[in-house]
């Protein structure tokens, strides 16, 4: 939709001066406006109008009004954030201003009114165009819309040539100048724009949309010439004069003006007499993202959307580029984007750009726009995609309040079917269906909205809040059923249980009023125990906690045995002491104890079963808690050092998910508490068992997670203290569960991925260990905490590995860069002289060499770092106090120089038999050419380069 | 107001192709070959090289004018018009994706049309045996051998057919192309074998310890596979519990129909809403039969308030509902009313048509 926005040809109404009208009335037309602007009371305001009308005698008093009943409306027009309740708001104003100018007012309102009327004339040709565009307006109500504009474009055009012709004639030119700004310019710019959207409304291709466009071009370009080309309005006119051609089909035309706007709209510094102010920036990139998103309408309506494509891409960067603020057509660009990354299957990176828009445009018909956007990334995402449901009930709630049921509709179920498996359905199903159910009604699929409600009271019966609203929306329905067929006894029994939902869970039930004050004490407790966790015990956060639950337990123990909330009060006082053990452990045995009474006392005694829908719920939702939490109450205990209650841990949860099958995430949590257990007491076949069995059931890759990295941590631990195949085979094992871990967690840390390399590549998985160490510097080299030195340690680990794995020119390029980052890094230093030169190691007995760069260049640059190296051999000797021929590194350093010497001579012949030269004169200082220091590979080596030519 | 800066951040190149893998990572860069190997990517003037196995899909940054167009079409149910728009498209093909993709999605535009008209199945045939003969060892030709399958069998020839899906399962399994590519190829072989009246058969296929059920439902449980391939496989799941119900209502009736989706339902939680949904309009249709018409619309009114099911099954449940408000004297809401829904909101279903029929136009 384009709306006008610039803010610079928008004109206020100035009240009527004194005079124009009695005090009284004045007085009276003042206030009307009053509640409007200032409290939105609308309907209020017109009644205080036609109260008035009714007493007001004179023609002025009678205009005055006429006039504040138009300012109302144009103000209510303003207000309203849903495109159909906008136009019929400006259709409403437009007809106030037409009453009024045909009330014969003075000659300084009628001229106020006039140009008022030709702007809310042309905004109800933007409503009226895109929801027809929308196709949200049809059959009979389209042909009525469509008059209702003609009418009003025709009284509007009307004034605005009236107000044109009387300026052209004004011969004073302190007048003329005087009345440029306030009256001819709106009233030139107003005029064309009726005529653009009059065009708009018929259909492409017709002799009316061609000459209401032509019209709307010759007014455009003589203003633009007028206000000056280069001038902020001068840029609009030109942004709208390619609106025009577009609707034209002139495509090229159209191209040509939103190009010159986009790419002349900040004049160069050169153009310039001085720098231009930040409201003129800001103005003039407002009418550039315009531009943008009218280029790509355009190119989409040309059948380019690749262009279109581009554009939005174009726009991106140079927001980015040049860091300008965002106006309603950038936001809309953004949306388009996220449109892409939806068929690019990025459904969360689309959800978060509709969110941010959505944020940043609360009041605004942008928000559901947003909200459309989210839905379609929410509905083609895979159904184990992690999405917050607060966007998606957000999203639909807002749909519904903005009266548009069809999105509401397909957003709530949407919803639904997301919600299965979760933990956080009771957060949402009550209120979800109580929205489903108002929504059906709406959309006149009353039959639907009352099984909505029966099953949103149903599913949720002790969700205070949603549960009387969903009984009472179900019963109203109901009766209208019953009483359209009395004797149908299917009828008669759905009005009969709705008005048993009512009745239980009615407002003024005492129990449920209790319950409520009780949850509240209890959400308030869980809270102060928040801001207490880390503090000392003796605190006054931790005694305020602690004070908290003393209350949330005597609230909950005020609801009765006969109570249908019973059992929910007695798990929650049972809660509470299991959150109050996390500062006084005895609390938490007591929490144990209370749990272990409920379920094995109360739950198996037939009297206290529960008779109702909303006791049944209760007894569904307080039995897996109770016995969730108790292996949790015993956990707590067990962590706090208690090593025999980890054996309370696992009998606890001992056939929990079998119990409760459809509880997937209390039955992984618990089979990851029971891994913990085994490990604790240090059964790694029956904590491993457990694994296995945790994966048979389909979890969620937190659970993974948690169960594998468990067993690593472990089986790392044991490692320390194993020597020989019992090392490698826990080794092995921990590597396999930190790959779990890792795979499954949300966001793997690059620490944990190190780790599991380095075993790899002490377990001789060299491959995979490349793989790990290449993944960790694409994925990972933006974060902070991957730092220079981290990121050292693991390209110097790449390429050893890629060394060991005879790769030596894969590691040039890392191997360049760290010589340049850490030039005096011994290490750096030795994998350089590998790569350069290459190097020969001993496999099978016989001498390999391995193949490194193998240029001029790369040995000389060898040789230069093997001078360093031998100097710093012989330092690390002297600081050591031994002799360099006694020393490791330095044999080292004189092995690689006689390699390189060796290589050197096959592309040189000046370097040919050097390296036997230098051998010889080794072996005269040290026999056996250091085997005995570096050992036998060494020495092997030495003789065999000894005898190469 | 807002600067975009931060916006950005989170909005990737739109422009490159990319590839989702079945870990759920994924490669970006431009495309250059696919074959049952390997997906070639460039980047620059490097290669990336990713074996097929690895790939779950791959998505295009740009899209020719002509492509989406005809994607905009085929969407519409417009066939003739998204045909030709891919033939423009594979004609005026630049980038080495579009030729091969646009004609197999011009095949698979025919098969779409001749489920409303049996005379495209020879032509959808033909398009197919094309695009095997010319790209054999394509990435895409497992999917569009199963198409030519589908479309062997609608021309009658269900023998072949099933034969040339054991050989997308052979194909999938030797190349390892992954599970869900051997389940959709089992699960369309299912459902040939009940289009071709041979419903013990395809019951045996899908049935018991080494039936297609119980296979994808260990497939969709087991953490070997990624996410994404479990979401997949998951949903092929659902297609199958649905099949099976068709298959028994086939072979027993809708009693014995009833009793399996009773068995079925009895653990909503675990249910996706397509199948639970299938199963509820069953139950409602069993209802009707034994003249419990009340009961029938309350349990399909269930399914188009509460279950966000597909296409295909909200508009059954729409009509189905239409037909039982007719019955029950338009009490409380009129038939004609559903009818119009679904004519409203899915007007290319297969149920459109007979809701046209319903209002006289």
């Amino acid at each position: 939709m384009i709306v006008f926005q610039a803010g610079i040809l928008l004109f206020t109404l100035f009240l009527p001066q004194e005079g124009e009208g009695s005090a009284s009335i004045q007085k009276e037309a003042n206030f009307a406006l009053a509640l409007t602007l200032e409290l939105g009371f609308d309907n209020f305001a017109e009644q205080v109008i036609e109260s008035s009308l009714k007493n007001a005698t004179g023609q002025e008093d009678r205009g005055l009004l006429l006039l504040r009943r138009c300012e109302v409306r144009k103000v209510i027009s303003g207000r309203s954030a849903d495109a159909t309740e906008r136009m019929n708001a400006l259709h409403s104003a437009g007809t106030a201003y037409m009453e009024f100018l045909n009330s014969d007012p003075s000659t300084s309102l009628k001229t106020q009114a006039q140009t008022a009327l030709g702007e809310i004339a042309f905004q109800f040709g933007a409503s009226l165009t895109q929801l027809l565009a929308d196709g949200k307006i049809l059959g009979e109500e389209k042909a009525a819309k469509l008059a209702e504009a003609e009418v009003l474009f025709t009284e509007a055009l009307s004034g605005l040539n009236d107000l044109i012709r009387w300026w052209n004639a004004i011969s004073d030119e302190e007048e003329r100048d005087s009345s440029r700004f306030a009256t001819f310019y709106p009233a030139s710019f107003y005029k064309a724009l009726i005529y653009y959207y009059w065009a708009l409304i018929y259909e492409p291709g017709t002799i009316e949309r061609s000459e209401n466009a032509e019209n709307a071009l010759r007014q455009l370009e003589d203003f633009a010439i007028l206000v000056g080309e280069m001038s902020r309005a001068g840029l609009m006119a030109y942004k709208h004069m390619g609106d025009c051609y577009a609707a034209m089909e002139a495509w090229e035309d159209a191209e040509v003006f939103f190009m010159h706007v986009i790419d002349n709209g900040i004049p160069d510094e050169s153009q310039l007499d001085g720098p231009l102010s930040p409201r003129e920036i800001t103005q003039r990139f407002e009418a550039i993202q315009d531009s943008y998103l009218g280029l790509t309408k355009m190119y989409l309506e040309a059948g380019q959307p690749s262009a279109a494509a581009q554009v939005s891409q174009d726009f991106q960067a140079r927001a980015k580029k040049e860091g300008f603020k965002v106006n309603h057509s950038g936001y809309r660009l953004l949306l388009s984007s996220a449109d892409g990354l939806i068929l690019n299957g990025q459904y969360s990176e689309a959800i978060a750009v509709a969110q941010k828009v959505a944020d940043a445009n609360e009041q605004s018909l942008l928000r559901l726009e947003a909200n459309e956007v989210m839905a379609r990334a929410i509905a083609a995402a895979p159904s184990n995609a992690m999405i917050d449901f607060n966007v998606l009930y957000g999203a639909a709630e807002g749909a519904y309040h903005k009266k548009d049921y069809r999105s509401a509709f397909n957003g709530f179920r949407l919803l639904l079917g997301r919600l299965s498996h979760s933990t956080k359905a009771d957060d949402y199903l009550g209120k979800t269906y109580y929205y489903l159910g108002r929504t059906l009604t709406k959309m006149d699929r009353r039959l639907e909205g009352a099984v909505a409600h029966q099953r949103g009271y149903e599913l949720a019966p002790t969700d205070e809040e949603w549960a009387s609203r969903n009984a009472k929306g179900w019963r109203t329905l109901a009766e209208t059923f019953r009483t359209s067929a009395p004797d149908d006894a299917v009828l008669s029994m759905f009005y009969d249980n709705a008005l048993r939902a009512e009745t239980a869970s009615g407002e003024t039930t005492p129990d449920i009023a209790l319950m409520r004050a009780a949850k509240s004490d209890y959400n308030n407790a869980k809270q102060a125990a928040k801001q207490a966790i880390g503090k000392d015990l003796s605190s006054q956060e931790v005694r305020k906690a602690v004070t908290a639950f003393q209350k949330s337990i005597a609230s909950f123990q005020r609801i009765e045995k006969n109570s249908s909330s019973y059992e929910d009060a007695y798990v929650k006082i049972a809660l509470s002491h299991f959150h109050w053990g996390d500062f006084d452990l005895s609390q938490a045995k007591k929490a144990a104890e209370l749990f272990t009474e409920y379920l094995d006392v109360w739950v198996p005694n037939p009297e206290n079963n529960p008779m109702d829908a909303k006791g049944r719920k209760v007894r569904k939702d307080s039995l897996v808690r109770a016995d969730f939490y108790r292996g949790r109450a015993y956990r707590k205990v067990a962590r706090a050092g208690d090593l025999t209650a980890w054996n309370q841990v696992i009998q606890a949860y001992e056939g929990f998910p079998q119990r409760y099958p459809d509880q997937t995430d209390f039955s992984n949590a618990s089979m990851t508490y029971r891994i913990e257990g085994f490990i604790a007491l240090d059964q790694r076949r029956n904590a491993e068992a457990e694994y296995d069995a945790l994966l048979a059931t389909k979890p969620k890759a937190i659970w993974v997670n948690s169960g594998s990295f468990s067993i690593y941590r472990y089986l790392s631990a044991k490692m320390d203290s194993a020597e020989g195949e019992q090392n490698e085979e826990l080794k092995r094992a921990s590597a396999t569960y930190l790959h779990s871990a890792n795979t499954h967690a949300a966001k793997p840390k690059w620490q944990n991925i190190v780790t599991e390399a380095r075993y790899r590549h002490e377990l001789g998985e060299l491959a995979t260990t490349t793989k790990l160490f290449e993944g960790v510097l694409a994925r990972f080299g933006d974060e902070p905490t991957f730092d220079m030195n981290a990121r050292f340690f693991v390209e110097m680990e790449l390429v050893d590995t890629y060394l060991e794995q005879d790769q030596a020119g894969i590691a040039g390029p890392i191997i360049n860069k760290l010589l340049e980052q850490k030039p005096k890094s011994l290490r750096v230093k030795s994998a350089a002289i590998k790569v350069k030169a290459g190097f020969p190691v001993i496999r099978m007995r016989q001498v390999v060499e391995i193949p490194g760069e193998g240029t001029a260049e790369a040995y000389e640059k060898s040789g230069s770092i093997i001078a360093e190296l031998l100097l710093l051999a012989e330092a690390s000797a002297n600081n050591a106090e031994v002799n360099k021929w006694l020393f490791e590194g330095f044999w080292e350093a004189k092995l690689q120089q006689a390699y390189l010497l060796y290589r050197w001579g096959k592309i040189d012949s000046s370097y040919k038999g050097k390296h036997t030269s230098l051998i010889s004169s080794i072996r005269l200082l040290a026999p056996d050419l250091g085997e005995s220091i570096a050992g036998p590979d060494h020495g092997q080596i030495f003789r065999w380069l000894e005898i190469q030519p | 107001m807002l600067f975009l800066a931060p916006f950005l951040l989170a909005v990737p190149f739109l422009a490159q192709d990319r590839v989702l893998k079945t870990d759920g990572s994924s490669e970006v860069g431009t495309f250059a070959s696919a074959t049952l190997e390997t997906v070639l990517l460039r980047r620059g003037k490097k290669e990336v090289s990713i074996p097929s196995g690895d790939v779950l899909r791959i998505t295009f940054g740009k899209k020719p004018d002509a492509f989406v167009v005809a994607e905009a079409f085929l969407a519409k149910s417009e066939f003739q018009n998204a045909i030709h728009q891919f033939e423009v498209a594979a004609e005026n093909a630049k980038a080495p994706w579009v030729a091969p993709m646009a004609e197999l999605r011009g095949a698979e535009a025919l098969l779409a049309w001749s489920a409303h008209d049996a005379n495209r199945a020879e032509e959808a045939l033909s398009a197919f045996t094309k695009w095997t003969a010319t790209h054999p060892d394509h990435f895409w030709a497992p999917q569009a051998r199963i198409g030519q399958a589908k479309a062997t069998a609608l021309s009658g020839d269900l023998d072949s057919a099933t034969r040339q899906l054991q050989e997308v399962v052979d194909l999938a399994f030797n190349q390892k192309l992954g599970p869900h590519l051997e389940g959709l190829a089992k699960l369309t072989r299912c459902q040939i074998y009940l289009q071709a009246n041979q419903a013990t058969l395809a019951r045996q296929r899908l049935e018991g310890a080494g039936g297609l059920i119980t296979t994808l439902q260990d497939q969709s449980s087991d953490t070997q596979y990624a996410a994404s391939v479990r979401d997949l496989l998951t949903k092929q799941l659902a297609n199958a519990q649905v099949l099976l119900g068709d298959v028994i209502e086939r072979i027993d009736g809708l009693s014995g129909a009833q009793r399996y989706w009773k068995g079925l339902l009895a653990h909503p939680g675990v249910l996706s809403p397509d199948v639970e949904a299938a199963g509820t309009i069953v139950l409602a249709l069993a209802a009707q039969e034994a003249g419990k018409l009340r009961e029938a619309q309350f349990l399909l009114a269930k399914v188009t308030a509460t279950l966000p099911s597909g296409p295909d099954i909200q508009a059954r449940a729409l009509f189905r509902l239409g037909e039982i408000c007719e019955k029950l004297d338009n009490n409380p809401a009129p038939g004609r009313f559903y009818y119009q829904e679904v004519l409203t909101n899915y007007p290319t279903s297969t149920w459109a048509s007979q809701a046209r029929r319903k209002l006289g136009l």
